[in-house]
């Protein structure tokens, strides 16, 4: 399958520390990878690095075959769609102004939206199923409508490579589920997805593949169900013999 | 919703500006009548008019009505650049001053007054001394070596504390017979002594400064997500950000440079404009700037006629700023609590 984007032999370093030492991960369509390790294991600096908003010691990130250093911000921005953990908003902006941010990469200074960048809005905000919050204020939505949002601005950036960081944080229980099924329906309709999560049985049960770091390295990397083993979660949690795994 | 987002709000709100440029003129110690004001603007003819009539015309033209237009320029300026100021920190609770140029201003006003310098280089090191400050501002951030916003915050602290300080300096070596009244009257903010030179020279920048600031609403609106989603969404943030800070300094410090330090303008009105238009940058700007103009004409009407002598329009500013807060922190969405 065409790889779409990959970080090749990826190192990165922070104040002398090693995060990352000598990471390669590629995703090609309609990929739908979990990254898991414990905290300070490195995903969100391996996420970073593959948005390009850090560089790397060493290795390189492509895109489509190309290097992420020769290609403009707007030119990522077509292809690569963030969906960070959690949007700390500061004015009051209509989940609608917020969706149409995502067709920045393709107005120029001044302009204002085209007709066609205001069907992808109105696209992001049906797939989503959202229409009715249109209007509503950002700052006034639970977290589960944020997230929604959040990824229709994403969906409208007409990008077809999605990275999440923990994108179930502070979800109930039914708006987990619901964001598992929205994940699994992206996937199937072409769009590869690599998101941060901290849940081994959620891994196992909604995504493609699971991507394993520990230390700055990856540890494993396949088939949720072959790659999550009771021997890889205990290494990779630290945890005891004696302690149940949901899926014993 | 429908009024916040009507495409009548900004034309309303034009229209009610040049109503009140229009009321303004009417208002002062020597009073006319609307023919007499009519006569003189458009029916003005040099020897054949009475003498009421040429001393109309000379108070319109040589006092009122570049005083009208400073106020809706400076008004404009100062809520454009802490609209945009407010969205570049990310913070609503930033006005212009935040890092430094209103300090730098006053000190380099201080310091031609104290140098005997005329008007016209008082203006000018006015507007060096506000460029500068955010200049050390800029430069403090990159001595530290970082590139993050909050760095830059201090560094404007800085700033703006050393110029503080130095101003008080020079006001304290002032003579206080000649030179500490003129500094005193310059730091609290007056339109009165604005020539159709000076406004000349500064209305093209200020106009250029709006405009320009107003055709990147969007990119604000993306910057205020925080500076990881504005590059992801394809945004070359540091670029933008400076570019925007030196447009939206450069406004500020020519506003001080021509009417000295009016307070709240740049905090309290951005907070009006969100309130009655909505929060998007595009629309926030322009609103920002006409009810800016607005906010400062009537002000200053309420300076030349509250009392007989008149009042320094930046305690108006002052006051009535105090009270449109209190409203605006009980009304607005975007108040952090």
């Amino acid at each position: 399958m065409t790889v779409l984007l990959e970080g090749r032999d990826l190192s990165y370093r922070r104040n002398e520390a090693l995060i990352l030492n000598n990471v390669s991960l590629s995703l090609s369509k309609g990929d739908l990878i979990a990254l898991l390790g414990i905290n300070g294991a490195g995903k969100s600096t391996l996420l970073r690095l593959l948005l390009g908003l850090l560089t790397p010691e060493k290795g390189e990130v492509f895109l489509h075959d190309q290097s992420l250093k020769a290609m403009n911000r707007k030119a990522i921005a077509r292809h690569i769609a963030y969906v960070p953990q959690e949007h700390k908003a500061v004015f009051s902006y209509t989940v609608e102004e917020i969706i149409a941010l995502g067709r920045l990469p393709y107005i120029g200074f001044g302009q204002n939206l085209s007709r066609s960048d205001q069907d992808a809005v109105q696209q992001s905000l049906e797939y989503l199923k959202i229409n009715h919050l249109k209007n509503r204020p950002y700052t006034e939505l639970s977290g589960g409508e944020r997230q929604s949002v959040l990824l229709a601005r994403a969906l409208a950036q007409g990008a077809h490579i999605l990275i999440l960081d923990e994108p179930e944080t502070g979800l109930d229980f039914g708006q987990q589920l619901r964001l598992a099924a929205l994940l699994q329906d992206l996937s199937r309709d072409g769009y590869s997805i690599l998101a941060t999560t901290h849940d081994p049985l959620r891994a196992r049960q909604i995504f493609s593949r699971a991507v394993l770091l520990q230390q700055g390295q990856i540890i494993g990397d396949g088939a949720p169900q072959d790659v999550l083993t009771r021997s890889a979660i205990e290494s990779l949690y630290h945890i005891d013999k004696t302690m149940t795994v949901p899926w014993d | 919703m429908r009024f916040r987002k009507s495409s009548f709000l900004l034309p309303f709100c034009l229209g009610l500006c040049l109503f009140l440029a229009v009321f303004s003129l009417f208002i002062g110690r020597f009073s006319f009548s609307a023919p007499e004001l009519w006569q003189s603007l458009f029916c003005f003819n040099q020897g054949s008019q009475t003498n009421r009539i040429q001393t109309i015309h000379s108070i319109l033209w040589n006092s009122r009505l570049p005083r009208i237009l400073a106020a809706i320029c400076v008004g404009a300026a100062l809520s454009t650049s802490g609209a945009a100021y407010q969205a570049i920190f990310r913070n609503p609770l930033v006005s212009p001053g935040l890092l430094g140029v209103l300090a730098g201003s006053g000190f380099g006003a201080a310091l031609s007054i104290i140098a005997g310098f005329n008007p016209m280089m008082t203006q000018l090191c006015s507007f060096l001394g506000g460029i500068g400050a955010v200049f050390i501002s800029v430069l403090v951030q990159k001595i530290l070596g970082h590139s993050s916003v909050l760095m830059l915050i201090f560094g404007g602290l800085i700033s703006a504390a050393l110029f503080t300080a130095l101003l008080s300096i020079l006001k304290y070596i002032a003579d206080p017979e000649s030179q500490l009244p003129d500094i005193v009257f310059w730091l609290l903010g007056s339109l009165t002594q604005i020539s159709s030179t000076q406004l000349a020279l500064v209305s093209l920048p200020v106009m250029g400064g709006i405009l320009g600031l107003s055709l990147s609403g969007r990119l604000l609106d993306a910057l205020s997500m925080g500076d990881d989603e504005a590059y992801t969404l394809g945004l070359s943030v540091n670029c933008i950000r400076y570019t925007v800070i030196a447009v939206a300094t450069m406004l500020a410090a020519l506003t001080v440079s021509m009417a000295g330090m009016i307070g709240w303008v740049g905090l309290v009105v951005p907070h009006i404009a969100r309130l009655i238009g909505g929060t998007s940058n595009q629309r926030l700007i322009g609103l920002s700037a006409v009810i800016g103009a607005i906010f400062l004409l009537l002000s200053d009407d309420l300076a030349r006629c509250l009392s007989p002598e008149e009042i320094p329009v930046g305690i108006i500013t002052d006051l009535v700023g105090c009270l449109l807060f209190l409203w605006v922190l009980a009304s607005s969405r975007d108040i952090p609590v």
